[in-house]
């Protein structure tokens, strides 16, 4: 084959593959509007990819928001604006880090297990079985992970956020001097509501963007990544990398409508 | 009954399935012999609707089941069995939830109906106190019968098994084979069984189908089978061959 249609071909099969993965979302949010819904299995991934995930939002969120607070508190006494150390590390979390940080640890812990779970399901025939007994895969398999990451990841973020402002505070506040009042005073005057808006609206659609991907890349394990273990791998992967890939630059585009 | 008309099926360049046409009486038990390749298991996917022919046609009681969506395509499966290779149980899932798990999906009964009626399966396979052990914890030979147990649970009118003794050793082998004659006894489904258990299966068969390069070589009577005269037969009987485990039908 020549280069040119090397090129031709390989830019075919990427089209074919942005397709199918378009098709799949449009699948995805169609079987979540139209009835049976799983709640069985949506309330067993809310715990999954929500309650399990806490604990590791939680160490994240604290050490951040302590970060947050010394290096703010750093490049502020530089200006003598430490007073406005508490507005920067809530507008930073709530606006930016939270959604975007929790998003990523999510993918990492649950994506990653999503992808791996229904790849293993594909190679041994599982998903099959489902279809053979007159069942909607889609229904099982993806409906409740897109409702309950569209559930969970603003609760994270909300979660991610409040660790990270106390973080901010302790490190900020008790340890570097800057009260209380003027900590959580002043973040009350420069924080609004649309900012809290800004930063669920975007864990909303990285949970979109979680549960889409990781569940995309598990489903089509032997046809777009290969066979066996090894396609699972690989498939997770791949879940984890596009995932984080897609946080980042949807991140970028909202962040640019909503500045 | 089931009627499978020409159809054909390529893998990238591959061609495994050319112009293959059968058809299968309702109530009769078919066993469909070739060498690895040549597109028994392709043929079993196609029939249940898992794969789709590039050309050609499934149907199962008049309807082609390639042209069926929704809920006319649950609706037909929920008519047929398969019995997959590897067994394809829910490794989350012990083997009581495996077998209950179409009848919670896709029937009204009741918890002790579901309960009874599992029950009852699972001692028809022979797996009678393994309800609460899961896939993992199973043998070989174990894993099929409950993934058999799953398939007959809800009485399939059409049954299908890929291999259904690969893997196992001699004596589960008769046992497995034992239990789909039985069970084709007793739930008088349509079936198809794809093998390699020869002379074994044919005890059990109405009929032979023998694909050879992805279409149907030869149909005969499953007695006649080992007594044919046609070379390309017994070059596949010399090659693969084995131990007589089960009495002749």
């Amino acid at each position: 084959m020549d280069p040119i249609s090397q090129i031709g071909a390989f830019t075919l099969s990427r089209l074919y593959r942005m397709g199918v993965m378009g098709l799949f979302l449009f699948k995805s949010f169609l079987y979540g509007f139209i009835p049976p819904v799983k709640v069985g299995r949506v309330i067993k991934q809310i715990h999954f990819i929500g309650l399990q995930s806490t604990l590791v939002i939680f160490l994240t969120g604290s050490f951040s928001g302590m970060v947050l607070g010394f290096q703010g508190y750093y490049s502020l006494s530089r200006f003598g604006s430490e007073a406005f150390l508490g507005p920067m590390v809530g507008l930073s979390l709530i606006k930016e880090l939270g959604p975007v940080i929790s998003a990523l640890m999510v993918t990492g812990r649950a994506g990653s297990a999503i992808a791996a779970e229904i790849g293993i399901m594909r190679i041994t025939e599982q998903i099959d079985a489902l279809e053979l007994m007159g069942l909607n895969s889609f229904r099982y398999l993806v409906v409740p992970n897109l409702i309950a990451a569209i559930i969970s990841m603003p609760l994270l973020t909300a979660i991610f956020d409040v660790c990270g402002i106390a973080g901010g505070y302790l490190i900020g506040g008790k340890l570097l001097g800057v009260g209380a009042g003027t900590y959580f005073g002043e973040m009350a005057s420069y924080v609004e509501m649309s900012d809290v808006m800004e930063g669920i609206y975007k864990s909303l659609s990285f949970g979109i963007i979680i549960a889409w991907v990781c569940c995309y890349k598990g489903y089509y394990t032997t046809i777009f990544t290969g066979f066996g273990a090894e396609g699972v791998s690989k498939a997770t992967t791949q879940a984890v990398v596009l995932s984080s890939v897609l946080i980042l630059v949807w991140d970028y585009f909202m962040t640019s409508a909503l500045f | 009954m089931i009627e499978i008309i020409d159809i054909h099926k390529s893998f990238g360049r591959q061609k495994v399935l050319s112009g293959l046409s059968i058809s299968i009486d309702k109530g009769s038990l078919v066993a469909v012999l070739g060498s690895s390749g040549s597109g028994k298991s392709v043929l079993l996917k196609h029939v249940a609707g898992l794969l789709r022919p590039d050309r050609g046609k499934v149907l199962l009681d008049g309807q082609d089941i390639h042209g069926l969506r929704g809920k006319t395509l649950a609706s037909l499966r929920d008519r047929m069995g398969f019995l997959f290779q590897g067994g394809a149980l829910f490794d989350s899932m012990t083997v009581f939830e495996n077998v209950a798990f179409p009848l919670k999906e896709k029937t009204k009964l009741y918890r002790e109906e579901i309960r009874d009626r599992v029950l009852k399966t699972l001692e028809a396979v022979g797996l009678s106190g393994s309800e609460d052990k899961y896939p993992s914890q199973l043998s070989g030979g174990m894993i099929k019968r409950a993934a058999m147990a799953r398939a007959l649970v809800r009485d399939p009118e059409i049954m299908m098994f890929d291999e259904p003794t690969t893997g196992l050793d001699p004596a589960i082998r008769l046992a497995m084979l034992r239990l789909i004659d039985t069970s084709h006894k007793r739930f008088g489904f349509t079936g198809i069984i794809v093998t390699h258990e020869i002379p074994s299966a044919l005890a059990i068969v109405d009929h032979v189908v023998f694909l050879k390069s992805g279409s149907v070589y030869a149909r005969t009577a499953s007695r006649d089978f080992l007594s044919s005269s046609d070379p390309v037969i017994k070059e596949f009987l010399g090659r693969d061959e084995g131990p007589e485990i089960c009495p002749q039908k």
